[in-house]
């Protein structure tokens, strides 16, 4: 399923983003809520903070654990056209900190599906993605290794 | 044509293995208003291409202030196959990640040295 990050206006968005963070009337709220909130709450942020327009940013997630610690990172799957070319579209992987998470890797031009291996690289799962692979002949496709890649679960496209 | 310029397609029209149809990659399933036909008919993939080329060219240019017009369209260029969230602003890796062989931007400077 691709998810739709905020059509609020931009003011709302981020009242409500504060409110999120940072609790209301001293009321932590963050450790209340699901991991797939934190992550879209991450992604306003993120998307803001690049300028991009979060009205016409999407995403799938998946979650993982991709550096065997018990605790699942997120692998996200942005589309949108501040995010995509003809190239594909930007794959992040978040990890938790604390309440929120944080961005740990970015792969550009990725194509779904996403797969985490078994095999390790410096400790992390090694993702794999559809890239395209000009290398190749035909309609051959390639997969690209990727350090700290996604979920077993395939991210939904 | 330029005599003597390097021109390199490594992709053709027919090419499936590329995200879209025609020279210009054009992705029929989120631009429904574009037909095979016309993604196929490169004057018609060109017009369409140039609006958001110049779109991209005209923030990237607000972004990153400090790109020379040759990086500013290196840019421009890669964010075509990148998305503008791809370009880092750093001169020297414009074109990192680009696919599919991480020249995407200065390629397209080569070929549009053969036209000039």
């Amino acid at each position: 399923m691709i998810h739709k990050i905020q059509t609020l206006p931009r003011a709302i968005q981020a009242i409500v983003f504060g409110a999120l963070v940072f609790g209301c009337c001293g009321i932590p709220i963050l450790g209340d809520t699901s991991p797939e909130d934190d992550v879209r709450r991450f992604l306003v942020g993120y998307a803001d903070s690049h300028q991009a327009d979060v009205a016409d940013t999407h995403y799938a997630v998946g979650f993982v654990d991709l550096n065997r610690d018990g605790i699942n990172e997120a692998v996200v799957y942005l589309t949108g056209r501040y995010w995509c070319g003809t190239g594909g579209c930007q794959t992040l992987v978040l990890a938790r900190s604390g309440r929120t998470f944080r961005l740990v890797g970015r792969i550009l031009a990725t194509r779904l599906p996403i797969r985490a291996l078994d095999r390790t690289t410096h400790g992390w799962r090694v993702l794999t993605a559809r890239v395209r692979g000009a290398e190749l002949t035909g309609s051959r496709r390639s997969f690209l290794s990727m350090v700290r890649d996604t979920p077993r679960p395939r991210l939904r496209g | 044509m330029k005599q003597g310029c390097e021109l390199s397609v490594t992709w053709s029209a027919t090419n499936k293995d590329c995200s879209g149809d025609g020279i210009f990659q054009i992705d029929l399933a989120h631009n429904p208003s574009v037909s095979q036909s016309d993604a196929e008919n490169t004057l018609y993939a060109a017009a369409w291409a140039a609006d958001p080329l110049r779109e991209n060219m005209n923030k990237l240019g607000q972004m990153f202030p400090n790109f020379t017009p040759t990086q500013l369209f290196q840019a421009t260029a890669a964010s075509y196959n990148l998305g503008l969230g791809g370009i880092s602003g750093i001169p020297g890796t414009i074109d990192v990640g680009t696919r599919p062989t991480q020249n995407y931007g200065s390629n397209v400077l080569g070929i549009m040295k053969c036209f000039q």
